[in-house]
């Protein structure tokens, strides 16, 4: 076949056009290939009013950077509440993928009831109704409690579109519930301490009161010690005045007996110990008082006393001081005749420990006379004392032999401490 | 994948078929044609295949893995999965005529 040499050059026209197309296309397939194995940063489109530079990382990229990444949902809706667009917040509030968010009606990602109260908020002219509290719906249907905050957007083609924040309130109302909790809490508190407060305040007042009741109880002794003071002088004036020996006597013994008392009231007022006294030492006292008080020669009988520490009440202390009042005068009377010496000895012990006690009044005197027993029955002191004896709970045993001795076994009366029942006391 | 309610298969169709379209539309975050093709491309479907699709919008930008398989060079792109064969536009999809034609719901002039 033979070509014209118009043939020809057609032929080499074509194989040029040939080569120049396939190095075109060579062109493209290497930018697609640079497109997809990412090695182009910007692609340049050919619009209508001039080329436009289309970078993947141009001047907005914070701004979308911002949106997507914050925590909060952003979305974009049409006015028929279509999504046109989304952030992974918002999906990850809804506990969803994202491409199954884009493109749905927003209303189905609200728990139904909240769906009008949506549609109403993109529906409405007024400011304030641009945000509403109200319920997603999860993907599980698990609910969250958000904050919608709507603002109209007027796009490119898109008149009536707008934007949507969706704000979690789940840390929020657990911080509110904790706020109440603890608000709560301190009124409690609160009340607690008030309350201790009260209950100060009102120990103070009791204390008070019973530091009152208390100076008041040391008055009433003070005063009756004093009254019996007054009745010892008097008996003193009259037993000074009387010529009568037998009536000087008995004068004489009615001082002992009212001075023990006295002193009873003397150890309360001055101990300020009201419910129990310290038996021994108040034993002690009478005697040496007595003593004192009766002896003619001093020194001639001295007094050795034995005593192991017993509280008992007045109801014992009473009876046991004039008693012990009784057998001293009755000692000092009878047993050391004519300027005699010799010891009175008093000891308290205890006989077991159930609580019997012993009380023993011995005298290195002439011992008792043969007639003691008639001479019993006539004496005040001596049937006063047997007296005594059974008002604390005991017997005298007289002991005849070559030394008085009287011997008192009682039971020591248990105190009841001293309880204080603060219950119905009122501030 | 999931399916939001909207997009749930309507067997009371009222089109010939029963067939199911399956559509993958790939946009680029907040970009005005990205937006505006969310929004037509559900005005269509709402309008011509109500019940009877299924979309699925992905942001490039928020998912660029899932471009993966795909021959994406250029958004936004529709693709149409399902009915076969597969298909794809390119554009807002504002052009009603060429999105019915591409989805093979118009016939190819």
């Amino acid at each position: 076949m033979a070509f014209t040499p118009a043939d020809r050059a057609s032929q080499l026209t074509l194989q040029e056009e040939n080569v120049q197309l396939r190095a075109r296309i060579s062109n493209l397939e290497e930018v697609l290939r640079a497109i997809h194995a990412d090695e182009v940063d910007a692609m340049v489109s050919a619009g209508s009013q001039g080329g436009q530079i289309i970078s993947r990382q141009n001047t907005d990229f914070v701004y979308r950077l911002l949106i997507e990444e914050m925590a909060q949902g952003a979305l974009t809706l049409n006015a028929q509440g279509v999504v046109l667009y989304a952030n992974r917040g918002f999906a990850q509030l809804l506990g969803r993928e994202l491409n199954t968010v884009i493109g749905q009606d927003v209303t189905h990602f609200f728990a139904p009831e909240g769906r009008r109260y949506v549609l109403g908020l993109l529906q409405s002219d007024e400011p304030a109704k641009r945000s509403i509290e109200v319920d997603l719906s999860g993907f599980d249907g698990e609910r969250t409690a958000v904050m919608l905050s709507v603002s109209p957007m007027t796009l490119d083609g898109l008149p009536d579109a707008f934007g949507m924040v969706v704000t979690d309130l789940t840390a929020k109302k657990r911080t509110e519930t904790e706020i109440q909790a603890r608000e709560v809490l301190l009124g409690l508190i609160e009340g607690q301490k008030r309350a201790q407060e009260d209950l100060r305040a009102n120990q103070a007042a009791l204390l008070m009161s019973v530091n009152e009741k208390e100076a008041l109880l040391k008055e009433v002794h003070h005063r009756v010690k004093n009254n019996l003071q007054v009745i010892i002088s008097l008996l003193r004036l009259e037993s000074f005045r009387s010529t009568d020996a037998p009536t000087k006597s008995v004068l004489q013994d009615m001082q002992s007996r009212v001075r023990a008392m006295g002193l009873l009231h003397e150890t309360i007022y001055r101990k300020g110990t009201f419910a129990a006294i310290n038996l021994g030492s108040y034993i002690g006292q009478i005697a040496s008082e007595s003593l004192k008080s009766m002896q003619i020669n001093s020194g001639a009988v001295c007094l050795r006393l034995d005593m192991e520490t017993l509280q008992v009440g007045l109801d014992q202390a009473t009876p046991a001081g004039m008693l012990i009042s009784e057998l001293i005068s009755n000692s000092l009377k009878h047993a050391f005749p004519e300027g005699r010496t010799g010891e009175i000895c008093i000891s308290l012990h205890p006989l077991d420990t159930t609580g019997q006690w012993r009380l023993r009044v011995s005298d290195s005197g002439i011992g008792l006379p043969a007639d003691f027993e008639e001479r019993r029955k006539t004496s005040l002191g001596l049937q006063l004392a047997v007296d005594l004896a059974t008002q604390m709970g005991g017997a005298l045993h007289i002991g005849t032999g070559q030394q008085a001795v009287f011997t008192l076994d009682f039971k020591a009366e248990v105190l009841a401490p001293l309880k204080i029942n603060l219950d119905g006391v009122k501030p | 994948m999931n399916t939001a309610p909207s997009t749930e298969p309507n067997t009371a169709s009222t089109n010939d078929t029963q067939d199911v379209w399956v559509l993958r539309l790939y946009v680029a975050g907040q970009t005005p044609r990205s937006l505006r093709a969310v929004a037509n491309i559900k005005k269509i479907c709402e309008e011509k295949l109500a019940g009877r699709y299924q979309l699925e919008v992905i942001d490039l930008y928020q998912q660029p893995q899932l471009a993966q398989g795909e021959q994406i060079v250029a958004v936004p792109a529709l693709i149409k999965k399902l009915p076969e064969p597969l298909r794809m536009v390119i554009g807002d999809m504002s052009n009603t005529e060429r999105v019915l034609v591409g989805l093979d719901l118009l016939p190819r002039l």
